[in-house]
């Protein structure tokens, strides 16, 4: 069993969620098997390897013969792994001892793709029927817009030009925790919807993933099917065409919600279409664990608060107005200030200064101008007013509560002490004179408590 | 010229220019001009309208250009283009800056900095060339046409005294039959000699601008264009009608605003007087940039030169005088800066003892010989009660000569009356004005601009800073925390009178200076001076932590011992001064400045007070960014939080933000260890230090009244009383007001000669001022 | 004097007697606030400042912690707002 928790954070986390007949079925595709093998800690990695062409198990007491002394924790971490994975399969025999071997699907696949390559179940198509393929820039930018045009849809806000081609539905699924609506009230962003615009795309768009594949089954579609077929299109050269009819009814059905997600990109020649895999997708299951794309930053905070955010984009003019009070629009440019008010009003919308939020947002979009000196990206004076603010918000705390007191002995008054405290609901004491503060939440307890003594 | 507001911008729908200089009333919700005096009432929703140019195009180039203009005539220009340094020197020509902090400065294209542009000669189409050059985009049509309908009328007509006559210029015909059709001006002109009835005008050349501070930037053709000689036509008036025909041409009525310029070169009946500057002298870029601007054309342009404290306005003041050698008349604000001046004058020019005399209470010298510089304060001159002989008798050889140069230091803080005074009674060629800010809290900063002239260079502080001509400070609000029972008094409105003492002498404050002067003094070696407005806690805190102090009533012998010996004694480090210290005092170098309690809000206080740590010390190189010491002077503002010292602090340190300074925000100090080294470290003599100040009377809790604050009437009052301006201007029977030397026969003399005697005034005002 | 002010309020707000031993325990409703020094002396200040029928502080536990009436907390909050606002200069736009 394996020992360490999971918290599913990426994709490779979702796979191994799966059942182990639809994760046995997903290694039929060497593809896969390949992803899974690239997404496995650097010791796991070895021992694929390792085991690769042994056609026994191996006890675990011998693996653990592998490793220094020092290393064990991460034995531990890949062995885990490898189990959840089902790439390592474990086995116990009669004399209770526990031995590993790799799951002969995976192990048979990965032979074949060592030995012969990886074939793609598609080819790109010849360039004599595409008509002109959009260069990598324009389809970067293509990719950029139609995830930003699904991120302005998403929190409703009228800026976006197209909607998307989702169902009114499918929108409501991925807006589930991000948005909240209250009777008749435009809907508002809650807090991990403030949280989730200030996120950069990579983690934004495995969030949205994660609630695409989900979501999948209710939908009628085999969650398996989805994700083996997002890996295989990692494995897709970007800006290639490929032909529509290659894909199967299943993954036809999902090829458009892609596209509106950047994805892909669909063209439609003569007599033919197909689709045009972007770096979004290409990237899936490497970059979707960690966030090492780099973007390029584009904010300027001076010191007397202003904003100068190098952007057209209106989707960066929705987050950062989340903040800040928008002043100029120029064709590069957003002027803004941030102020008191505005970010009170950020706070009392559940978005705090520090913690994954404004201030690392503006940190980790920082202009190079002023992100390359020796001086801080973002001005200290700004960053510490705004903490400043925050903590001038939260001075005073107010809790229900009841005020006991007239205690009839020490004792009795100890013993409800320690039993609110117990219940994590003492929230003062006196006792000199014997009376204490209790949460209103275990009130009811405490009398019980009281009346019995 | 308008102050730093944002609120300079023009409306989008273009007024006429006749609309555009209203006289500004202090309900005028007044888009031009930028000091609002109570931004407190300000009108919000107009300017909440989002400012969408998301339209306007790009050009190809855009990443090479280093601004971007919009239609409503903000600006932003990028410090870190190549093309910066040209386009500062361009955009401070044309525009009033807003804010120019390190990287991305805002300026304001208004009427008012249009006519300070056509003023030193920029030309309508080159300011639009110059800027389309500069811009990302297409000039919005907007930007264009407000261009040419503010600067349509501007600069067309010049006032030039030449031979003593006074001739009105213009290079268009047409302008000048114009104004003839008024009245007043066509009464109050002189008919060329020799022709009869006839209305021609006289013709001659001019020389066209040769200064080349915008080659770079057009190309050849252009400037071939803006060398070239124009000619142009005059017509004369009589000398006593200048005023009035002046006023006739502001944009209230006829707008023509005219230019004033003195053609010294050509004066020949004004004797010359014989001074240059040193060799020594060295006038650096800016000082050299800001004389260009006045000088541009061979004749001596009136205006105002905008140059941060510390930054060497005398040498320019020296300079302008040394080129323009007339006699030269120098107003200063008080005695010791007479002094200074006096001493300036001779430091950086020729000029020889006897051509320079001073004139004020203490000293009535007079120059030999029939040219000279006399130095002298603004009170002196405007004065109107009754004086003794001999001082009559100077102010009547001070009338009666023609000055070539009326050099006014500080213009921002003198009352605009008491220009109004001081330029009715003296004649002068040429006016040139020194400050280094252009804020003020009441309205009278266009009074300015039509009484001095235009805005003629103002220098960035930042850039200053950065090339080392002044000091880098570090400034820091130190926030100290009220006590239990100071903050328990604070809140109670029985003592709403003395909320002003207990938030300066918070316990937790005191400690935090006293820290502060201890950690300076002895780790460092600074030299400190403690600011404090209110009387009661200068007092308390120089007492208790047993340093010198000098107030209004401090005697002149006692202020000279005490600044000598903190100028020279290794014993004597640090000197608390109350608001004496903002003008009259000779400060020799500090390097900290504490401030335990200032003034509700004055801008202008707070960036003069920088001021008097901003020169620069030390090696040039090891100020540089990266060098040995990048700050070597600190400048802190102690605040007590939860009270209203906060609003007053943030507010008065708005001007200071804009020119790129930032207050760092200490809250740790005193260090939570340093218990009982510090005074008021057990809650018994807090306690009788509370009792001290609620059984404190009533006036001696209050800030200390200098006549000459006005932005500190200003801040308390909506409108200037009757009281006031009269009690300035000596009609209530006041003795000959010689303040600020506080000579008298008993301590506090000095002041209580100079209060006013208007009931209505000390009432209501003093009691008015800490509610 | 205490004793008696105890007993008054708590005849006018939700109070549970919980007979134990003979011995009455009081229990009383209300909001705890707990805040910093300045703070504390604000609402008991404000407090006050307000007509006997209006009052809400039931008992001022010490320098930092503060028992209330349950209606109290709206009121309370913008006061303090409001005080924040009148100490903070915000430069118009």
């Amino acid at each position: 069993m394996p020992q360490v928790k999971i918290i599913a954070k990426n994709f490779m986390d979702m796979v191994a969620a799966l059942p182990a007949l639809k994760l046995d079925k997903l290694y039929d595709n060497t593809f896969i098997c390949e992803a899974v093998l690239r997404s496995l800690p650097p010791l796991a990695k070895k021992y694929v390897l390792q085991m690769l062409y042994v056609d026994v198990p191996v006890t675990a007491k011998s693996m653990e013969e592998w490793v220094l002394a020092d290393g064990f924790s991460k034995h531990r971490v890949a062995i885990d792994r490898l189990i959840q994975l089902r790439v390592f399969l474990e086995s116990t025999d009669r004399k209770k001892e526990t031995s590993y071997r790799l799951n002969p699907k995976f192990q048979g696949n990965l032979q074949k793709y060592l030995v012969h390559g990886g074939v793609l179940p598609r080819d790109p198509m010849s360039s004599s029927i595409t008509v002109r393929l959009p260069t990598l820039e324009e389809l970067e930018s293509y990719a950029l817009n139609q995830w930003e045009c699904f991120l302005l849809q998403l929190i409703s806000s009228g800026q976006a030009e197209k909607t998307t081609n989702f169902s009114s539905s499918m929108i409501e699924v991925f807006q589930r925790g991000l948005l909240s609506q209250r009777g008749k009230e435009a809907p508002r962003l809650t807090e991990s919807g403030f949280q989730f615009l200030l996120m950069d795309t990579n983690a934004q768009l495995w969030y949205i993933i994660r609630e695409y594949i989900s979501n999948s089954e209710e939908r009628r579609v085999d969650p398996a099917d989805l994700i083996s077929f997002l890996l295989e299109l990692s494995f897709h050269a970007t800006g290639q065409a490929y032909n529509i009819t290659t894909l199967n009814e299943v993954q036809r059905s999902i090829i458009k919600d892609l596209a509106d997600l950047g994805l892909v990109k669909l063209q439609q020649g003569r007599k033919e279409s197909w689709f045009i895999p972007t770096k979004l997708a290409t990237n899936l299951s490497v970059s979707l664990s960690d966030s090492s794309s780099r973007k390029q930053g584009f904010v300027v905070v001076e010191t007397n608060f202003r904003l100068y955010a190098y952007s057209t984009s209106k989707l960066h003019c929705e987050i950062l107005r989340l903040f800040a009070r928008i002043e100029y629009q120029l064709p590069n440019l957003i002027v803004g200030a941030i102020t008191k008010e505005s970010l009170y009003s950020a706070f009392d919308n559940g978005i705090t200064s520090e913690q994954a939020s404004i201030i690392s947002f503006l940190q980790q979009n920082a202009h190079p101008r002023v992100a390359d000196r020796a001086a801080p990206a973002v001005p200290e004076n700004v960053t510490d007013q705004i903490r400043l603010w925050e903590t001038d918000l939260n001075r005073v705390e107010i809790t229900p509560s009841h005020f006991y007191d007239d205690f009839p002995s020490k004792d009795v008054f100890e013993a409800a002490c320690d039993y609110a405290r117990e219940n994590g609901g003492l929230l003062w004491e006196d006792s000199k004179r014997m009376r204490l503060v209790v949460k209103a939440d275990i009130h009811g307890l405490m009398r019980e408590y009281l009346q019995k003594k | 010229m308008a102050g730093h507001g944002e609120k300079g911008r023009p409306s989008k729908k273009h007024k006429s220019s006749k609309e555009d200089h209203r006289n500004p009333t202090v309900d005028d919700e007044d888009a031009y001009y930028g000091e609002e005096f109570d931004e407190d009432n300000r009108d919000g929703e107009k300017e909440g309208k989002k400012r969408d140019f998301t339209k306007l195009e790009l050009k190809p180039d855009h990443a090479n250009r280093p601004l971007w203009a919009c239609a409503d005539g903000r600006i932003f220009l990028e410090t870190f283009s190549p093309l910066y340094k040209q386009a500062y020197d361009f955009l401070i020509a044309i525009a009033e800056p807003v804010c120019r902090p390190e990287s991305m400065h805002e300026y304001n294209l208004t009427p008012h900095s249009l006519y300070a542009a056509v003023s030193v000669g920029l030309e309508t189409e080159t300011i639009i060339t110059v800027l389309n050059k500069l811009s990302k985009t297409k000039l919005p049509k907007e930007m264009i046409d407000f261009i040419h309908a503010s600067t349509a009328n501007y600069g067309k007509v010049k006032l030039v005294l030449k031979k003593n006559r006074y001739f009105v210029e213009s290079p268009f015909p047409e302008v000048l039959k114009n104004l003839l059709r008024d009245d007043i001006i066509s009464k109050a002109r002189i008919s060329s000699e020799g022709l009869h009835g006839t209305d021609s005008f006289t013709i001659s050349k001019a020389i066209g601008e040769i200064e080349g501070g915008h080659d770079e930037l057009l190309n050849g053709i252009e400037l071939a264009a803006a060398a070239e000689e124009k000619e142009t036509h005059a017509f004369e008036i009589d000398p006593a009608q200048v005023e009035n025909v002046k006023q006739r041409c502001l944009p209230n009525a006829l707008n023509y605003p005219m230019l004033e310029e003195y053609d010294f070169r050509n004066d020949t009946v004004n004797p010359d007087l014989n001074m240059e500057l040193k060799p020594q002298a060295q006038p650096r870029p800016y000082q050299e940039k800001s004389l260009s601007k006045m000088f541009g054309n061979g004749r001596a342009r009136s205006g105002i030169i905008v140059l941060p404290c510390g930054a060497g306005k005398s040498l320019v003041g020296v300079s302008a005088a040394c080129r323009v050698r007339k006699s030269c008349l120098c107003l200063a604000t008080n005695a010791v800066s007479v002094d200074q001046w006096a001493f300036q004058f001779k430091l950086w020019s020729t000029i020889r003892d006897d051509q320079i005399c001073r004139f004020t209470s203490d000293s009535k010298e007079r120059f030999r010989g029939n040219a000279g510089v006399v130095v002298t304060t603004y009170n002196m001159v405007a004065f109107g009660g009754k004086r003794s002989e001999e001082s009559e008798k100077i102010i009547e050889e001070i009338r009666n000569r023609e000055w070539g140069l009326l050099l006014m230091d500080e213009v921002h803080v003198v009352p605009a009356h008491m220009f109004r005074k001081v330029i009715s009674i003296t004649k002068s060629h040429c006016k040139l004005g020194l400050t280094a800010t252009l804020v003020r809290e009441d309205e009278r900063i266009t009074d300015l601009n039509f009484l001095i002239g235009p805005k003629l260079y103002e220098a960035n502080w930042l850039d200053l800073v950065k090339g080392g001509f002044i000091a880098n400070v570090q400034c820091a609000e130190v926030w100290c925390p009220m006590t239990k029972e100071f903050f328990a008094e604070y809140l109670k409105k029985e003592n709403s009178k003395r909320k002003q003492a207990l938030y300066v002498m918070n316990p937790n404050k005191f400690r935090a200076c006293e820290f502060l002067i201890r950690f300076h003094e002895q780790q460092r070696g600074d030299k400190i001076i403690v600011f404090a407005d209110n009387l009661f806690a200068l007092t308390e805190y120089a007492m208790k932590l047993r340093k010198p102090m000098i107030y209004g009533a401090t005697s002149h012998q006692e202020r000279t011992r005490i600044l000598y010996a903190f100028k020279h004694s290794p014993d004597v480090n640090t000197v608390f001064l109350s608001k004496v210290g903002d003008n009259s005092i000779d400060i020799p170098e500090a390097n900290v400045i504490i401030q335990i309690s200032s003034h509700a809000g004055s801008r202008r206080q707070e960036a003069q007070r920088l001021g008097r740590i901003l020169r620069a010390k030390g090696k040039h190189q090891d100020r540089m960014a990266g060098g040995k010491e990048e700050y070597n002077a600190f400048f802190y503002s102690l605040v007590s939080t939860d009270t209203q010292e906060m609003y007053y602090s943030t507010k008065r340190q708005q001007f200071l933000i804009d020119q790129g300074y930032s207050f760092k925000i200490i809250t740790s100090l005193p260090p939570p260890d340093s218990g009982a080294d510090l005074s008021y470290s057990s809650r018994d003599e807090q306690l009788q230090l509370l009792n001290k100040v609620l059984n404190a009377g009533d006036d001696m809790v209050g800030l200390e009244q200098l006549e000459e604050d006005t932005d500190d009437i200003a801040l308390q009052k909506a409108r200037r009383t009757f009281g006031s301006m009269s009690a300035m201007s000596g009609a209530h029977g006041m003795v000959y007001m010689e303040y600020n030397n506080g000579k008298g026969k008993y301590p506090g003399q000095g002041q209580l000669k100079s209060k006013p005697k208007d009931p209505a005034k000390r009432h209501s005002l003093f009691k008015k001022r800490f509610g | 004097m205490n004793s008696i002010k105890i007993l008054w309020l708590s005849t006018k707000f939700e109070s549970s007697d919980l007979l134990i031993a003979g011995k009455m325990v009081n229990a009383t409703k209300g909001l705890f606030i707990s805040c910093d020094i300045p703070m504390a002396q604000f609402i008991i200040n404000l407090n006050a400042t307000l007509p006997a029928s209006q009052k809400f502080i039931i008992h001022v536990l010490d320098g930092t912690h503060l028992f209330v009436q349950p209606h109290a907390a709206g009121m309370i909050r913008t006061a303090i707002n409001e005080f924040r606002d009148q100490n903070s200069y915000e430069k118009p736009a």
